[in-house]
């Protein structure tokens, strides 16, 4: 007995190996416990805040200990900054004060992502020893609650948002668990209106809730967990190991994987949210049917694009200040953007791939008459084209992102164009069958049009209870077969 | 909102229910249990009963006559032995000096600093203390000690013995890569030298079945035979990717060339020299010696109709490691390898030590027993030591492994009895052995390895992170017992030691230290002359 009890106190402590997420056991149970007093506090809305908010501080806390002081740090000197901008009329200080939130919030990410980063580089341009490493943790989930937090100070600068009476309410919204870890950046004029409302869960939000929650566990920890240990990573460690036909495929693989590792986790975030009431916009759109890389960046990480859209392109100047400041915004947003996803040299490369490839489609679209932003402006042989040349340029992209070095990208690439070995295909398909078979299935429901979704999602929402209890059962049942099913062996085929 | 905390409340309970469903098999696909709460309470799983081994591998494929390879050993020893008091019939060796090297051993010193966590040291079944005299021979022996280490996927592409060979030569001398073969599609891998190769054929071993004769049956050790056609060639260039092998004193091509053929070296892409070499069944090696070889190509100008290139060899004086590895093998494709080339190279570069590296490629989950497998282990032991009967024979017990199960990811529970099974054929055929298993535990074992980037997510391969901290826990090893080496001479010297009388000998004891007279912490210690 004490054994458990101590093996339930290990289990609920702060565990750096073991962030809380959404598709482990520990959330199931808590989140079962934690709706049922959601449920008894829907009419009590300070005691129904306050309760979110220990629990939210709790998800934290199981990942990553004591920093969740940070977040109540950012929670004040925020709500603190947002309430003085309201009451502050001269232009200056309000200046002052926004850029006060700016440095603060940056300061925080850039200390905790950045600072071992920065001393790698002046080491390697310096020489070693010319700034000491620092063992510097990095905080779960700070560049999302940072980025949102900054949403709500700018906002407010600019008059688009009132700023919220009460702190407790302010700390709700940056820490509100669902999306706390991993997005979507939910805006503060997004977000606010929804805390004090009267919780209410329709038949559909439950019917799309379980939706998102299905897909997104099929998505996140069948379909990417599979290929990244069964396939992807073994590739990407040592390409020289693999014909150039395995070293492609891995890439298709990692594209598929990131997608449906962002996408599912995002849509299970949305799914949670939707339980407890609260609608957040849509985070992933079928990214890799966009027609052009313009499009693409409409598709993929919403919530992410459209915060650097608005609060860094336009903060540049937008496209308001003529052309070639324009496609250098695009540049300077997207190599921040690159630098938001990791601090590393490829994350800036892969941010200034996407920076020149929207900054040349821009340019295209001037030039080139009636060319189209959109693939469905387009002629279907257009938009096939744009479809695979716009995946294409995503994959390199993501070669580009996911490779530790430049030479083992250099190495992929190698392989690709020199070893290719078609005769190994069918042999190839054979031995990673399983990961093979999660790529189509993967990639054939990313091209099933929106109806598709659609429809699955009513047949959900107007499924009898048992029936959707099963369909989630079955769905976590097949995870843990799949967590726990036998790592595939390597295989050899290159003679 | 209700209907909300009811579908998850029935979520859950289900998902206890089932965590109480046993794991089972439908239609051959084995079910897990679905242990929902795992983190708290984990089910003791029925123990299946242990499947047996003959399913592993086939004996037949690789059958062999060791009485047959004895014959064909003593008939090439023979050979060698009269070659020593009357020239060979043909000229085996083809020799192009470009400096004469006058470079001995490095002086030897043990450092008795350990590189791994843990010592794992080597366990010597050997009546006659084998690994003490291969340590011996590597502390004193003013010539080249040569090592090979034959294995399979694991140590791919100089994996472990990258890392053993930079330890073994920092501490005993040495420079170069060893073995590279002439040609094979997994060259590009190897980062310890890099070969460009164009015009040859290679066939592996593990596909004999498919390999034209005669070429199925020329196989040395390293598993490859290529074949050339006219103007094939290859070219092999010096990497820094560990220390010492951006250049070595001597590189030698080994090859056959049962008509008359005329082959060209090409030394630093700068220095070339030709060879006409005359028809005959032995296998030849060309030899060039400089004071830097950064990089050698090969090249076949004529006669390649017969001709079988096996690869070349990199290094000079001190330790050479050489590294023969066969993807999939469990050690039983030896016995398709050629003992008259065998031994025809062996008394080209007498190895000193063998170590075998196998036994991944037979173990598997659930399996417990190996009795057959032992059994060809001590065959293999038996076929080394017939032809390379001056090495020191060293078993590496099976490496670390794990799989996935419901409990997460765990050490693989057939681990301790392929170890079984690997030291019991190395105690019955008085063979050495290493437990790799213990040294990789001793680094907090294949989980993590992983977790540190030093193996594959297969939980079964290692990379050259990986390769390191094995080697150095092997070299650990060795180095420990070089130390007792050392030891054993100082007393020998000290009990034949004259009593120092005369203060006149002292100037004597105060000469620069001699070529391996090892001390054993590193402190330059001079030895009478006596």
């Amino acid at each position: 007995m004490e054994t458990l009890l101590t093996k339930i106190q290990t289990l609920l402590s702060y565990d750096p190996q073991s962030p809380l997420i959404f598709s482990s056991g520990l959330f199931l149970y808590l989140f079962v416990g934690f709706l049922l007093g959601y449920w008894l506090l829907r009419k009590t809305t300070h005691l129904r805040i306050l309760y979110v908010v220990a629990f939210s501080l709790y998800f934290y806390y199981k990942s990553s200990g004591l920093y969740f002081a940070l977040l109540i740090m950012a929670a004040t000197y925020d709500y603190l900054i947002g309430y003085s901008l309201y009451l502050t009329k001269g232009r200056t200080a309000r200046k002052l004060l926004v850029t006060m939130s700016v440095v603060m919030n940056l300061a925080m990410l850039g200390y905790f992502k950045y600072t071992n980063f920065l001393f790698d580089l002046t080491n390697q341009l310096f020489g070693v020893g010319f700034l000491d490493f620092q063992n510097i943790f990095l905080p779960v989930g700070i560049s999302f609650f940072v980025f949102q937090s900054m949403s709500y100070t700018i906002d407010i600068y600019r008059g688009n948002l009132r700023p919220l009476n009460s702190w407790f309410d302010y700390l709700f919204y940056l820490s509100f668990f669902p999306q706390l870890v991993a997005g979507p950046i939910v805006r503060a004029s997004n977000f606010i209106p929804q805390i004090r409302r009267k919780p209410v869960v329709t038949r559909e939000m439950l019917g799309s809730a379980l939706f998102l929650i299905l897909t997104g566990l099929f998505k996140k920890a069948i379909i990417s967990d599979y290929i990244a240990l069964n396939f992807v990573d073994r590739i990407f460690d040592e390409p020289l190991l693999y014909s150039g036909f395995e070293c492609l495929m891995g890439i298709y693989g990692y594209a598929l994987q990131i997608y449906c590792d962002f996408s599912g986790y995002s849509d299970m975030a949305i799914g949670l949210a939707l339980l407890m009431g609260f609608h957040f916009p849509k985070n992933f759109d079928a990214p890799y049917r966009s027609a052009t890389i313009t499009e693409f960046w409409r598709r993929w990480h919403i919530s992410l694009s459209s915060w650097l859209r608005d609060y860094l392109y336009i903060s540049l100047g937008g496209n308001r200040k003529g052309r070639v400041r324009t496609y250098l915004n695009l540049l300077i947003t997207m190599l921040l953007g690159g630098l938001w996803h990791g601090a590393a040299v490829r994350f800036i490369l892969w941010g200034a791939l996407h920076g020149i490839a929207l900054a040349v489609h821009k340019m295209w679209l001037q030039v080139v008459p009636g060319a189209k932003t959109l693939g469905k402006d387009m002629n279907p042989v257009m938009r096939l084209l744009g479809t695979l040349f716009t995946f294409h340029l995503v994959c390199l992209g993501w070669l580009v992102f996911r490779a530790d070095s430049m030479q083992t990208a250099g190495l992929m690439l190698h392989q690709i164009f020199s070893a290719f070995d078609a005769s190994l295909i069918p042999q190839i398909i054979a031995g990673y069958s399983g990961a093979f078979l999660l790529l189509a299935i993967g990639y054939v429901l990313h091209a099933i049009p929106d109806r598709g979704d659609q429809w699955l999602r009513g047949a959900i929402t107007n499924a009898p209870m048992g029936l959707q209890v099963a369909m989630m059962v079955l769905m976590i049942w097949l995870v843990m077969q799949v967590k726990s099913s036998d790592i595939q062996p390597f295989i050899y085929f290159q003679f | 909102m209700l209907r909300g905390w009811k579908t998850a409340l029935w979520i859950l309970l289900a998902l206890i229910g089932i965590a109480l469903i046993p794991p089972v098999t439908v239609g051959g696909v084995e079910l897990r249990r679905a242990n929902i709460f795992a983190d708290l309470y984990r089910f003791e799983e029925r123990a299946t009963d242990p499947a047996t081994e003959e399913y592993l591998f086939d004996e037949t494929e690789f059958e062999v006559d060791l009485e047959a390879v004895k014959g064909q050993v003593e008939a090439v020893q023979q050979q060698i032995a009269q070659a020593d008091t009357m020239p060979h019939e043909v000229q085996i060796d083809y020799r192009w000096v470009v400096d004469a090297q006058t470079a001995t051993r490095h002086e030897v010193t043990i450092n008795p600093a350990r590189y791994s966590s843990r010592l794992t040291s080597i366990e010597d079944f050997s009546a006659e203390g084998a690994i003490a005299a291969f340590c011996d021979t590597l502390i004193e022996a003013n010539r080249p000690i040569r090592i090979a280490v034959l294995g399979d996927s694991f140590i791919e592409g100089d994996i472990l013995t990258a890392d053993l060979r930079e330890r073994l030569q920092t501490a005993f001398g040495g420079r170069g890569t060893g073995f590279t073969p002439m040609a094979s599609p997994l060259t590009g891998f190897r980062r310890t030298i890099k070969t460009q190769s164009k015009g040859w054929t290679a066939y592996n071993i593990m596909q004999h079945k498919s390999v034209p004769a005669p070429y199925n049956e020329q196989f040395f050790v390293s598993g490859w035979v290529c074949r050339p056609t006219d103007g094939a060639s290859t070219r092999w260039e010096a990497t820094t990717f560990r220390k010492g092998l951006d250049s070595c004193q001597m590189a030698r091509v080994l090859f056959r060339s049962p008509d008359s053929s005329r082959v060209q070296l090409i030394l630093n892409d700068s220095l070339s020299h030709e060879f006409s070499v005359e028809g005959a069944s032995q296998v030849r090696q060309a030899i060039v010696e400089a004071s830097a070889i950064h990089s050698l190509e090969f090249k076949v100008l004529e006669g390649a109709a017969n001709m079988v290139g096996y690869g070349a060899l990199f290094g000079g004086q001190g330790v050479e490691v050489d590294n023969y590895s066969v993807r999939s093998n469990n050690g039983q494709a030896i016995f398709r390898t050629n003992p008259t080339i065998n031994a025809e190279i062996n008394a080209m570069l007498n190895y000193d030590l063998v170590i075998l590296q196998y036994g991944l490629n037979i173990m598997q989950a659930g399996v417990y027993k190996y009795t057959s497998y032992g059994q060809q282990i001590e065959k293999v032991i038996t076929y080394c030591r017939q032809c390379f009967p001056s090495a020191a024979i060293l078993v590496m017990g099976v490496s670390d492994r794990a799989i996935k199960n419901e409990n997460g990811v765990e050490t693989m529970d057939a681990i301790p009895y392929m170890i079984d099974c690997q030291r019991s054929a190395a105690r019955n055929q008085g063979a050495a052995f290493w437990s790799t298993f213990d040294a990789m535990q001793a680094e907090g074992g294949i989980r993590e390895f992983v977790a540190k980037g030093w193996a594959g997510k297969d939980f079964t391969h290692i990379n050259y992170g990986g390769g390191r901290r094995v080697a150095w826990a092997l070299f650990d090893a060795i180095n420990d017992e070089a130390a007792k080496a050392v030891a054993r001479r100082q007393r020998r010297l000290e009990a034949t030691k004259p009593v120092i009388d005369s203060i006149e000998q002292l100037p004597h004891l105060m000469k620069p230290l001699e070529v391996g007279t090892p001390t054993l912490n590193g402190a330059v210690q001079a030895i009478p002359q006596l």
